[in-house]
């Protein structure tokens, strides 16, 4: 492999590897404030990436605005499913609420499924590139590759100056790193986990847009996706954000790097596959002591 | 003597018990002739849906786990009988390699999954689910790939019918049997508290294994009966998540842990299945949305 290939699979790998990044960085804001494991996140995500097709068949003009407004209207529907289906068991400690939790995300994620295919009568979403492509010496980016990447890091440098320097970034962490401590200061549960879930369905949403221009989106593609992210959820292990971006951005290379030589097919077996392995390996998370695994066992 | 009569006792209700099971039995041998092809595949659902559905419950009920994997056993017994099958072996054969290989893989598998607790152990056996499938539609040189595998046809449907009606009998009474036995109790106080278990002698680790062994044997043997009656196997059916779906909600849909909650949980879904998909056929996964939701909230409530 040349210098010239070996860059541009590293290109590609960080762009899917983006993505993952986006999906694992919600669902690690959930995972952390609440000790919820969402399994809808990937239904959300396709949802908004069939939106966004939608928006850009009917109405091409409305693509600017529809990236600030599916997000805003996904938090909301984020917010809405907080409030009616998950709050009733936020009153537990959060390793009860693991299981029930578990059950509810995964009921949705086949309503939003079955919905999504309800819907839309094509069972593929993609779009086809708007900006030229520049070519670097023998590397070829694609244009729209390069605003997505450019986006994403934009948008993970936002989450972070959120989470550091606003107050209502402050009392999330404060509530993931020691709930009783940050209720007992007078931060509203309630109120927080809600922002956070919110956040996070945002968070998809716009994982979806980048989703849809980068590649082809089934609605089945939503589970598997989810699976993959909260896998590295787990085991970067709850209190990180960085964490899971970097993992999620690893996963995407080595999908790259893997499909290569064996196929794609194979490559997502594989990713899987050593997912599972370092779960079963340290269950508790590659980066935490042994001290602190009790948010695993319920 | 109390105890001679205790046990008279027992072998008359056993004795009595046993009129209306050979009833039943013959009922159900006689329904597929007086009323024909429908009836035969309606109740063939059935039996599959109580043996997968009993059988879950070993490991998702007596043991408490949330487990998705149920599925991947099921698969696995399909994908068996079918190359079986195809190599033209006889179907019962084809069986008793499916329920063979089922075995040393659940005792494998157990070995890593159950270091996992709770909503970890769920993601991680719903991640072996995706992966049997993705290495199933792979090895597509073997297996036929995500096309699928057609058998050749099924020449004897009163053969699978009764196969699977003893399979569920086998199924039930060994899950009633456990339910009463020492095994059973050491799963249920498992379930309760390792630690206690533990401290009272209970090697935690040998009953979660024999646990999921008794899980997956009776799943491999139904997917080898559904893989035969319907004569052609494909990854995404085999492995779909709707084989490890369908049993968790009927188990946890009355009272798991029993015999008679997923029995009864698997008559009532398979109906509700039968009234809705015929009524209503975009409406199947919903089906298992709304009650996975319904579900998840009872319990959040509860715990």
């Amino acid at each position: 492999m040349d210098l010239a290939t070996f860059t541009q699979l590293l290109l590609s790998g960080l762009l899917l590897g983006g993505i993952y990044a986006m999906v694992a960085v919600g669902l690690a804001l959930c995972f952390g404030v609440l000790g919820l494991l969402n399994l809808a996140h990937g239904g959300f995500l396709v949802l908004a990436a069939f939106t966004f097709q939608a928006i850009h068949e009917f109405w091409p003009a409305g693509m600017l605005p529809s990236f600030i407004l599916v997000p805003l209207i996904f938090a909301g529907l984020g917010w809405l499913t907080f409030r009616c289906l998950l709050q009733s068991s936020l009153k537990r400690s959060s390793d009860a609420l693991l299981i029930p939790a578990l059950l509810i995300t995964l009921g949705l994620a086949f309503i939003l499924e079955e919905g999504t295919l309800t819907l839309w009568d094509s069972s593929m979403a993609g779009l086809v590139s708007q900006f030229a492509t520049i070519r670097l010496g023998e590397i070829y980016l694609p244009g729209n590759r390069l605003v997505v990447l450019i986006l994403m890091l934009v948008i993970s440098a936002a989450l972070q100056l959120w989470l550091s320097r606003t107050d209502s970034g402050r009392r999330l962490r404060a509530l993931s790193q020691e709930p009783t401590g940050a209720t007992l200061v007078g931060i509203s549960q309630t109120r927080v986990t809600g922002v956070a879930f919110a956040m996070a369905t945002a968070l998809a949403a716009m994982a979806g847009l980048f989703y849809v221009t980068l590649f082809t989106v089934s609605p089945h593609l939503g589970l598997p996706l989810t699976l993959k992210a909260l896998f590295i959820v787990v085991i970067s292990g709850s209190g990180s954000l960085t964490r899971p971006l970097a993992g999620g951005l690893a996963l995407g290379t080595l999908e790259t790097m893997l499909a290569t030589p064996f196929g794609a097919h194979w490559a997502n077996f594989l990713s899987v596959a050593l997912l599972l392995a370092f779960l079963c390996w340290r269950p508790q998370g590659l980066f935490v002591r042994k001290a602190s695994t009790v948010r695993h066992e319920v | 003597m109390p105890i001679f009569s205790n046990k008279q006792v027992r072998l008359k209700r056993l004795g009595l018990a046993l009129i209306p099971v050979c009833g039943l039995v013959a009922a159900l041998l006689l329904i597929p002739t007086i009323w024909g092809e429908y009836a035969r595949i309606l109740l063939f659902t059935i039996l599959l849906y109580v043996t997968m559905a009993l059988s879950y419950d070993v490991v998702g009920g007596l043991l408490g786990y949330l487990y998705l994997g149920h599925g991947l056993f099921f698969g696995l017994g399909a994908y068996t009988t079918a190359l079986a099958l195809k190599h033209s072996q006889p179907l019962l054969l084809a069986l008793v390699l499916a329920a063979c290989l089922a075995l040393p893989a659940a005792a494998l598998l157990s070995l890593p999954l159950f270091r996992l607790h709770g909503a970890v152990f769920a993601l991680a056996t719903l991640g072996l689910l995706l992966l049997g499938g993705q290495l199933t539609s792979n090895l597509s040189w073997w297996t036929g790939g995500a096309a699928g595998l057609s058998l050749p046809p099924n020449h004897d449907p009163m053969l699978t019918y009764s196969l699977a009606l003893i399979l569920s009998l086998l199924v039930v009474g060994a899950h009633w049997l456990l339910c009463r036995s020492r095994l059973g109790l050491k799963l249920s106080s498992t379930r309760e508290s390792e630690e206690m278990a533990e401290s009272v002698g209970i090697n935690c680790g040998q009953v979660k294994r024999l646990a999921l062994i008794f899980s997956a044997v009776p799943a491999a043997l139904a997917g080898g009966l559904h893989a035969r009656e319907i004569s052609f196997v494909i990854p995404a059916e085999a492995f779909g998540l709707e084989n490890s779906l369908a049993p968790l909600l009927m188990c946890l849909l009355l009272k798991p842990g029993t015999t008679w909650g997923p029995l009864l949980g698997a008559l009532i879904l398979s109906a509700a299945q039968e009234f809705i998909w015929t009524t209503v056929p975009s409406f199947r996964l919903s089906l298992y949305g709304i009650l996975l939701i319904f579900i998840g909230m009872q319990r959040a409530k509860q715990s």
